[in-house]
């Protein structure tokens, strides 16, 4: 037997083999029901990772976003010079609002560490400031 | 023209015709050539149930793009060398295996024992996989589509030059693996 034919005999061979062991229809009967379950597996985890996004965008948007606390040093010395005897009153909106002492109510923006706002209060002294509705109020009549 | 990678492009495999025509069916042109597919998918990975992962996995590539293999002349001939660029890859073979084993697991009652090739046929094909992947892919493709070296070559997408290169260095090492006078002239 030389090699041509023994290479003949064996590609006769494994075609008789194709074509008597295997059914193309129900191969291709597989094929679509592959197909389908891919497309569907494909819709699936492309619907989880939209719902994982949106997930993460809520979450995101919807945690309240505190201030860096830091203890046990000094986080920021901000300069008030408007203010000769600051006495912070609390915190509102995002903002330490800070009694200026002359009838003021200044507004620190701790993430810029800057004055925001300055609000100007008659007889101002003892303010507070209710959170979030931006309504201010002091132990004598109200200041604005 | 490149012929060393043991990876073809299919395009270079694909025939002239253009889709100047109206696409043939992905069905009709599925059952048409499958066996032929299938074969040498078998040839190449040695297992029956890697070959239909591999036939499979080449007809699908080819139906996500129909639009422009459909419109070939022949679509076999583009869907062929990406079943043997799937069986030579050993990752790709040994995942086929894989999903079969785990697709086998699942059957039941219905299981039906499978007839081997005869072992002649078997140890010569055993050999063909032992060769180097763009040797095995061009004897495989010659002894199952009695194909010429300008076939061959145009279906791998490189020269007759090339092709019977590697046709001769393979039937150099089969005649002395299998013990065989290595006669006949290539085609």
């Amino acid at each position: 037997v030389t090699l041509d034919e023994r290479m003949r005999q064996a590609g006769e061979s494994v075609r008789r083999y194709a074509d008597t062991e295997v059914d193309p229809v129900a191969m291709l009967w597989r094929l679509r029901t592959r197909q389908r379950r891919r497309s569907r597996q494909t819709v699936a985890v492309a619907f989880a990772v939209l719902a994982g996004l949106v997930a993460a965008a809520v979450l995101v948007v919807r945690t309240p976003r505190q201030p860096e606390v830091l203890l046990g040093r000094v986080a920021a010395t901000i300069a008030l010079p408007q203010a000769p005897t600051p006495r912070v009153i609390g915190v509102a909106d995002g903002l330490v609002w800070v009694d200026g002492g002359n009838a003021t109510a200044i507004a620190v923006d701790p993430q810029t560490n800057r004055v925001a706002r300055t609000t100007p209060c008659r007889r101002g002294r003892g303010w507070r400031r209710s959170s979030p509705g931006a309504c201010g109020w002091s132990t004598t009549p109200p200041g604005r | 023209m490149p012929c060393q990678a043991g990876w073809v492009t299919p395009a270079g495999g694909a025939p002239a015709g253009t889709a100047a025509g109206q696409p043939q069916r992905f069905e009709d042109v599925y059952l048409q050539e499958f066996t032929s597919v299938f074969a040498l998918a078998y040839a190449m990975s040695g297992s029956r149930w890697a070959a239909e992962d591999i036939t499979q996995d080449a007809f699908v590539v080819a139906h996500r793009q129909w639009g422009r293999v459909g419109g070939y002349d022949d679509p076999g001939a583009w869907v062929r060398p990406v079943a043997a660029n799937l069986a030579v890859s050993v990752v790709r073979r040994r995942l086929a295996e894989a999903r079969a084993l785990v697709r086998l697991a699942a059957r039941t009652q219905q299981d039906r024992s499978y007839a081997a090739l005869p072992e002649g046929d078997g140890d010569f094909w055993r050999a063909v996989r032992r060769l180097p992947r763009r040797q095995a892919q061009v004897v495989a493709l010659v002894a199952l589509g009695d194909l010429s070296t300008a076939e061959v070559a145009a279906t791998l997408g490189c020269s007759q030059r090339m092709v019977q290169t590697h046709l001769q260095k393979a039937r150099a090492t089969l005649a002395q693996r299998l013990g065989l006078a290595a006669e006949g002239v290539d085609r």
